[in-house]
Formats: structure tokens, sequence, C-alpha cells
């Protein structure tokens, strides 16, 4: 299982290393926010949160200064990828809202705090699953992807509407829909830790399965693969495949 | 957030030209947008146009308008004459220029 887990977030960090680097590239020609946000938020997960959390925890058995260092970089990848991530859903989906703005900059400097603590407070050991610090970082990160999520998912709901108007391109409405099931399966990821950690405090038995982890770690990558790394984003599939299945 | 200057100005036309209230235009524009996934404070002149022309006139005949098709035409004209206004990028553009549009 462990073996599993490796390969997915190997897969996971591969994809985001591709999309990243070719949605930064897309931003220094369109001097654009929304790539350069999404961008490097791929690459702030991908590249350097998971990484570097791997790594702290196969060098605290031998080497638990590096894995402390490691870990702190790791969780700062992981914060600093849900920052720039909800920076992007500011920029994308409310633009000209001050409460937007507001929310960011408030849930940010909430993260950063939480982050502060939270490596000072705990150890790239399962021990850390037991502090409540830990639990409420990954709270935190939770909302953002949560808020992502239905943000990107309504859009996408909204695009296929305008498309009987032939106001939208199936692409484009593919494209977002998959970027929010990209968004929902890293909640989900989320919300089952957090379900788990908070089942062990109570003394109940917890759900928490790394198959299920990985499950949705390879939804996540073939979603983010499938909306920002392929040309049809999948339309021929998704409309003629299960159209046809409905209809038979 | 406030109601774009599309949707304004089509609510004018139409409070205008028919006997509805000014909240039940409202009401009956804001239904056709939600139908055809916008909303109104974001939609351009050119969306509204076509929301005006395939679903509006529907909208209208349920609430009794008489003639909901020059209605809806007198609309459209209104909305073509008000020309390009800034507006601020739509979410999906990014997904837009990564297919090269």
């Amino acid at each position: 299982m462990q073996l599993l887990s490796l390969v997915v977030v190997c897969a996971y960090s591969l994809i985001a290393l591709g999309v990243g680097v070719k949605l930064v590239l897309m931003s220094r020609q369109t001097r654009r926010g929304p790539e350069l946000l999404v961008g490097l938020a791929f690459l702030a997960g991908g590249m350097v949160g998971y990484p570097f959390n791997i790594a702290a925890t196969v060098l605290w058995g031998s080497n638990a200064d590096l894995a402390l260092a490691a870990y702190a970089v790791g969780q700062t990848g992981m914060a600093g990828s849900a920052v720039l991530a909800l920076a992007s859903w500011q920029v994308m989906f409310a633009p000209s809202s001050r409460r937007a703005r507001v929310f960011l900059c408030v849930w940010g400097v909430a993260m950063a705090a939480l982050l502060v603590v939270g490596i000072r407070t705990t150890q790239p050991d399962p021990s850390r699953f037991a502090s409540s610090w830990y639990a409420l970082l990954l709270f935190w990160q939770l909302t953002c992807y949560a808020v992502l999520a239905v943000a990107a998912l309504h859009h996408a709901f909204m695009l296929h509407r305008r498309e009987a108007l032939g106001l939208s391109d199936p692409v484009v409405t593919n494209r977002m829909l998959f970027w929010g099931i990209t968004e929902i399966s890293v909640s989900l990821q989320y919300l089952i830790t957090l379900c788990s950690i908070a089942m062990a405090k109570l003394g109940m038995a917890g759900f928490f399965s790394p198959l299920i982890i990985a499950s949705l770690g390879v939804i996540a990558a073939a979603a983010t693969y499938v909306a920002f790394a392929t040309r049809t984003a999948g339309v021929s599939w998704t409309r003629t495949e299960l159209g046809a299945r409905a209809e038979g | 957030m406030a109601d774009s200057p599309a949707f304004e100005l089509a609510c004018e036309r139409i409070e205008a030209d028919t006997n509805l209230e000014r909240i039940e235009t409202r009401g009956t524009v804001r239904l056709a947008l939600k139908a055809a996934g916008f909303n109104a404070s974001s939609i351009s002149p050119d969306q509204l146009a076509v929301v005006v022309e395939k679903l509006l006139p529907g909208e209208l005949t349920r609430r009794g308008v008489p003639n909901p098709g020059s209605v809806c035409a007198r609309v459209k004209d209104a909305l073509s004459s008000m020309g390009a206004i800034a507006q601020e990028e739509a979410p999906e553009a990014l997904f837009v220029r990564m297919g090269g549009g």
C-alpha cells in the first residue's frame, strides 16, 4: 500500500510539474494572473509540498534535523499551494469583490500563523495526527480546496447550460469540470483524514484508508492531466461515450 | 455585486414596452439568465442579446405579455447599440486561452 501511495504521489508530482511549468510559461506570454497563480499552486504543492513531506517521513528515523527541515519546507509548500490556489479563486471568480479580497487576506494570515505553530509543535511522524494544531492546519487547507471545488463545479454547470445557446465551447466546459473534480478529490482527501483524526480523538475506530486516499490521488492526478494537458479535455469521451450509455 | 449595464438596459426596455412591474421584469430576465447559465452581474451585451433572442420570448409569453417577439427585438436593438463595454475577465478565460482561443 505504501508503494501504491508513493506511485500516486510521484504521478501527481510529475503531472503537477508539467502543468505548473506550462501555466507559468503561458503567463509570461499572456501577462495574466490566473495562469501564474494556478501554475505556481501546482508547483508549490506537487514539487515542494508532497516530495519534501515524504522525504521528511523517510529521513525521520535516520537524521532528525534534516527530517525536520524537510518537514518545514514540505508543510510550507502545501500551505503555499493552498494560498496560491485561493488567490487564483479570488482573481478568477471574484476579481472585484471586496469581501473576497478581505476573506483571502484574513485566510492567508491565519494560514501563515497555523503553519508556524504547526511546524513548531509537530513532527514528521504519525504522532502529528494527534495534534489539534495539525488538524486545524489541515482543516484550513480543506476550506481553500472546498471553495475552489464549489466555484469550479458551479461554473462548469453554468457553462454547460450556455452550450445549448452556442455561448460556450464544450472543451472549455470540460476543462472547468475536470479542474473542479481535481479540487473535490483533494478536498475529500483532507476531509477523510480530518474525520479519522476526529474519530481517533473520540476513541472511535477510524476509517482512514490509504487505498481511498490513493484512489482520490489518482482521480486528482488524472483530472488535472485532462483539464490542463490535453487538447480536447476529454470532450469526445464524455460527450459521445457517456451520452451513448445514458441513451442506451 | 452590482448588475451589469446590459442587464439594466434590457430591464428598462422591457419595463417601458410591457405592463410588467420593475420587480417582475427583473425577475423574468433573471430566470432567463439562470436557464442560460449566466448571472446578471457579469453578462455582456452580446451574450444577453442571444439570451433575449432565444429564451426571453418564452418567459414573457408565460407572463402573458403580448407580442413578446417584437419586445425582444427592441431589447436586442437597444443592446446592440450599447457597443463594447470593458468587463472583468470571465472565470473560464484561462481555459479559453489554454485552447489558443
